[in-house]
């Protein structure tokens, strides 16, 4: 069985995989969690964001049964990463951390 | 004799002046009483209790040859007492009523699936409701609402028209 390959992620999907390591979240929990780290991201992007990284098979997602009142019917809808969305995430890890080291070595270089 | 007489004229100078002030006095601060009371009923939006009185102080009688009548001097703010009305304080508005009537947002993006358009307009609303109680403007919840539809449609359409990954 061919291995399945892994897409690079944005800066936008590595931090929506990211709050999804813990627990599953929906988009607006999703949404306030990114402001908290200061990585603010629109309803309107985090959910265009979220289609496409499913899409990608990155996260899966079912429906909630509780009620809001405030939602008027509307349920929410809950996100969960996949297997191949924590594998997609360590990868960027690894490629942001060689290059970040990468710079840091570069610029003691400079300084030395 | 002609002395008590002088002393006579100015105690009588003294005491129209006194009472001419004190009118004038009075009146302004009825009238500043009427704005304050008007300004506090539009910012309240609810009945005011009937206005408080204004209480000023009688002008003091000079007694005519007097040597014990008091120097204009000490008549001070002291003096005048003014009893301001109690303005009941106002009952918190519930959220909810806070919020513009939002049910065009079912309509807009039609074309966008379930999927998407279900939980994100929840979201919204979520979201809408918390920018309400948190003090924002009818209209800048509007133009939030407006302004996330929108981009939500652009998006959409870009990554699913223009853009196919």
């Amino acid at each position: 069985m061919p291995a399945q390959k892994v897409p690079d992620l944005t800066r936008a999907e590595m931090s929506i995989l990211a709050t999804l390591v813990s627990k599953e979240r929906y988009g607006l929990e999703i949404a306030h969690k990114l402001r908290d780290l200061g990585q603010p991201l629109s309803l309107a992007g985090l959910y265009t964001t979220l289609a496409r990284l499913e899409k990608q098979k990155l996260v899966t997602s079912r429906w909630g049964d509780e009620k809001v009142d405030v939602r008027q019917g509307a349920r929410r809808r809950y996100y969960a990463i996949t297997g191949l969305g924590e594998k997609a995430l360590r990868q960027t890890k690894a490629v942001v951390t060689r290059v970040l080291r990468l710079g840091t070595v570069a610029q003691a270089g400079v300084l030395a | 004799m002609s002395a008590l007489l002088a002393a006579e004229v100015i105690n009588a100078m003294q005491t129209k002046m006194v009472s001419a002030m004190f009118d004038a006095a009075q009146a302004t601060i009825a009238s500043a009483t009427e704005v304050a009371l008007r300004h506090a009923e539009q910012r309240q939006h609810q009945a005011i209790p009937p206005a408080g009185t204004v209480i000023v102080a009688p002008p003091p009688v000079l007694a005519a040859g007097s040597s014990a009548a008091p120097p204009i001097r000490g008549y001070t703010r002291r003096n005048v007492h003014i009893a301001m009305p109690t303005v009941p304080k106002a009952k918190p508005v519930p959220a909810k009523s806070l919020i513009p009537d939002l049910s065009w947002l079912d309509k807009v993006p039609f074309f966008i699936p379930k999927s998407i358009r279900e939980p994100f307009l929840g979201d919204l609303r979520e979201d809408l409701a918390d920018m309400a109680a948190n003090g924002h403007s009818l209209t800048a919840v509007r133009w939030a609402a407006i302004s996330q539809v929108l981009v939500l449609v652009i998006r959409w359409l870009w990554s699913n028209l223009v853009v196919r990954r």
